[in-house]
């Protein structure tokens, strides 16, 4: 009931090797046709229009679920002394397409790196790759803490993930993004080397995250990480203004962020306002907390001239923040649906909202595009767009809202991707973004991982 | 669906756009297709996926695997019926449900695999040991039908605990020692068939005014087919007091996943041990966000190692809160080495 895709070009060297991982890890290396299409794709939306026309997008020759740093660092050794290409996966939930094995091989699985240690008197927690993020701030709640690391994704991405892919969560205008949080990792290079270093409050010259966050699997496999953590906050005030446009809303988030970082603050644009809380107008939500939160509440207050409308849709935005369900809605009736996020400076910053919306908009087959912007930093912000469209030809559709919405982010200074990383969707404009270091990066890959067995073919397509 | 913002939102769009998705929204799907195109939304929460830790036994991939019919895996039967993923599925999709129906067709076949061949074996003998310890009681008629359910066969102790109980209320009960099983797990395995012809046996139940189970699988199924069931610790909490037993001390308990999540019973245990005087610790995962034990449905007859690890997981949790765990479902006894609530009643009558 599905293609089969054929044997890949390395299909008999990981038959040649299975003796070996199997010696290592028993049960836990699979060939299993089962496993294969489960490790086939990420989240990106052509796999999920692919699988409903019974095509997969790709299969590894093997899947290998190791449970410890020493079984990575073995595996890896074997696969690169053969130069059999592995793609890491987590919970699969990139949208980016970020590690789908093309090339065949072995898709390595991060899951069983699942532990969970909780140091209290440090307020850290060593956390392994695989541990999915909803459960890690189930447990830290329940203790009183939280990561306040909060992605739309928690629920079924990995810390390796976030790591992986330079994630961005919910309360990062209060809390920062990831790297911000991540105190120490431990990485397992091709060769099998494992780095790790020691954990500081600050470390002295570079640090292994400087290479390593937002590599998306290119010159090793995380495994490990140790994140901060904080006390659940005591006070918390949740405010929602309404404003007429877009301008003045993203105007008064400037001016709070000259002098305030609050926990959340995400401006809807009319469109999502009214969808989200049925309301006419552009919605602003800020949440400010911690023992500070009633000054910082004036504070807000005062800056923004928006009309106050009450808590309730604060709540409301909590309550369905995790609700993806329209993808299940409309993908299988024909509707393509993605989001591109991006970053930019305040100065241009409503260019960038208008001229992307419109380059969307412009895609013949483009059913509805919208935007919110939902991170903020004291010199610009990240402006999130969603787009659903509907074409006979869904992946020529498809490339042309990303070429036009990239072409016009570089166009206006804005960056290629805020928080969901590059993927093979982004990687014929990274040139573009890195500019002078994009030789480094390609020379820190061969470094690395000189065999190019990494992801091979995805974020550094010409390696 | 908010049409207003919709009409809204697609205003920019062009005619022949708006006309295609016109065509496209008026198409049907099905729910398999709606999970299986979900990111794993409910992958945090499903207990198989916590202990297996591979994407194969997540649920949305489970789905995907039934929809390429990916018949020669056993991947499809690695389920638990606790319904974590329909209790945080905006969907309400319940994988469990989803999977009986892609089972019952490859059953149907018979081409399922053959660990779900010797699952079924497993499982008649399991039947034929229930039954023998049933033999070994005496049928008692009355007006309301007591029903342990097989698995209570296996935890001899609740049984004769429930009867003192019932005894004690005043309770005019029937036991039966004929029919031991209400055939959920041959529905769970996806042997249609063979359900059908123990629903059938059950019908003999209709003469009584209700039935009274400690099974919450059996609760849920005779519910299902139309009986008036209630589940025992629905009985005691309305008459709690007259048992005249006081306690004293901290416990846990456990919310079992049908009976929590299926069939609402969330409040009843925890009133019946309050008015016993227990103080109750409430775990991480409880109430109906609770964790399922490993041994519900069919998932120890597939993979018992599996099943095991999936009970010292739930285990080790609830013992963070204390050492004394009660639960209200046989199964969960057995699976967590604890105290069934009608046990701890019984033994301080």
């Amino acid at each position: 009931m599905y293609d089969i895709i054929k044997k890949s070009k390395y299909s008999d060297k990981v038959l040649d090797v299975l003796p070996e991982l199997k010696k290592i890890m028993g049960k836990r290396v699979s060939t299993d046709i089962a496993d294969r299409i489960a490790y086939c794709k990420d989240f990106n939306p052509l796999h999920l229009r692919a699988l409903l026309n019974r095509k997969i997008p790709a299969l590894p020759d093997a899947v290998v679920f190791p449970i410890s740093v020493e079984e990575v660092s073995k595996i890896l050794q074997i696969l690169n002394s053969h130069s059999i290409p592995v793609y890491v996966f987590g919970g699969s939930s990139g949208v980016i397409d970020g590690n789908t094995p093309y090339c065949g091989g072995v898709a390595l699985s991060t899951l069983g790196l699942d532990w969970i240690k909780i140091y209290d008197d440090e307020m850290v927690v060593d956390v392994g790759a695989g541990v999915i993020g909803g459960k890690l701030e189930h447990l830290l709640n329940h203790k009183g803490y939280t990561l306040r690391h909060i992605p739309q994704s928690l629920y079924c991405s990995t810390v390796g993930g976030w790591i992986a892919t330079k994630a961005s969560g919910q309360f990062s205008t209060g809390y920062g993004n990831i790297e911000d949080i991540l105190l120490n990792m431990t990485v397992v290079t091709p060769s099998g080397e494992v780095l790790k270093g020691k954990r500081f409050p600050r470390k002295a010259s570079v640090d292994l995250k400087d290479i390593f966050v937002g590599s998306e699997g290119s010159f090793g496999v995380i495994c490990s990480a140790e994140l901060m953590i904080r006390s659940l906050p005591s006070k918390q005030y949740k405010m929602a203004f309404m404003y007429e446009s877009m301008d003045m809303a993203v105007e008064d988030a400037q001016k709070l962020l000259k002098s305030l970082k609050p926990a959340l603050l995400r401006i809807f644009d009319k469109l999502e306002s009214l969808k989200n809380f049925d309301v006419d107008g552009v919605v602003v939500l800020l949440i400010v907390e911690g023992e500070s939160a009633e000054y910082n509440r004036k504070f807000v207050e005062e800056v923004m001239r928006g009309e106050f409308i009450g808590e309730y849709a604060v709540d409301k935005w909590l309550e369905n923040r995790f609700d993806v369900s329209d993808i299940s809605r409309f993908v299988p009736k024909g509707v393509i649906f993605d989001t591109i996020e991006v970053s930019c400076f305040w100065k241009n910053a409503m260019d960038v909202y208008r001229d992307i919306l419109r380059a969307i908009r412009e895609v013949d087959g483009t059913l509805l595009a919208t935007c919110h912007a939902s991170h903020f930093y004291e010199d610009g912000l990240c402006f999130y767009f969603t787009f659903a469209g509907i074409s006979s030809d869904y992946e020529a559709y498809y490339r042309k809202v990303w070429e036009k919405a990239m072409d016009t982010a570089i166009k206006l200074g804005a960056s290629l991707s805020h928080h969901h990383g590059i993927g093979n969707i982004r990687q014929r404009w990274i040139s573009k973004e890195m500019l002078g270091y994009y030789t480094l990066f390609k020379d820190l890959k061969s470094f690395f991982d000189p065999r190019n067995i990494m992801n091979r073919g995805l974020i550094l397509k010409d390696c | 669906m908010n049409w207003k913002w919709l009409v809204k939102a697609v205003t920019s769009s062009t005619l022949r756009t708006k006309l295609s998705a016109i065509k496209s929204l008026s198409s049907k799907t099905n729910d398999l297709e709606r999970c299986m195109v979900c990111p794993n939304m409910c992958m945090h929460v499903c207990p198989v996926f916590d202990v297996e830790r591979r994407l194969t036994v997540s649920p949305s991939v489970k789905s995907r695997l039934a929809f390429l019919h990916v018949d020669e895996s056993d991947s499809l039967w690695r389920c638990v019926p606790c319904n974590a993923c329909k209790e945080s599925c905006p969907m309400d999709i319940s994988v469990n449900n989803l999977l009986k129906g892609t089972r019952e067709l490859i059953c149907r076949d018979d081409s399922e695999p053959e660990v779900v061949k010797r699952a079924f074996v497993s499982h008649e003998l399991q039947i034929r040991s229930a039954e023998k310890v049933a033999e070994s009681m005496d049928n008692v008629d009355g007006r309301v039908l007591y029903f342990p359910g097989c698995k209570t066969f296996q935890v001899v102790e609740v049984i004769i605990a429930t009867r003192r109980i019932l005894d004690l209320l005043k309770i005019d009960y029937a036991f039966r020692n004929d029919i031991v099983c209400c055939g959920s797990y041959l529905r769970e395995l996806g042997y249609l068939d063979q359900f059908k012809e123990v629903a059938y046996k059950l019908t003999d139940f209709k003469k009584y005014d209700g039935i009274i189970s400690n099974c919450p699988h059996c609760v849920k199924t005779l519910k299902d087919l139309d009986f008036k069931a209630v589940h025992i610790s629905q009985l005691i909490s309305r008459r709690t007091r007259e048992l005249k037993v006081q306690l004293e001390g901290e416990v846990v308990y456990h919310d079992p996943c049908i009976l929590s999540r299926e069939l609402g019973i969330v409040s009843e245990p925890r009133t019946i041990l309050e008015n016993l005087g227990l103080k109750i610790k409430e775990p991480s995962y409880t109430k109906t966000n609770t964790y399922c034990c490993g041994f519900g449905g069919i998932y120890p007859y597939i993979d018992i190692s599996s099943a095991t690890k999936m009970a010292e997981i739930r285990k080790r949790e609830l013992k963070t809160e204390s050492e004394t765990i009660l639960t209200f479902c046989p199964t969960c006894k057995r699976a967590l080495e604890c105290y069934d609530v009608v046990e701890i009643i019984a033994n301080n009558l």
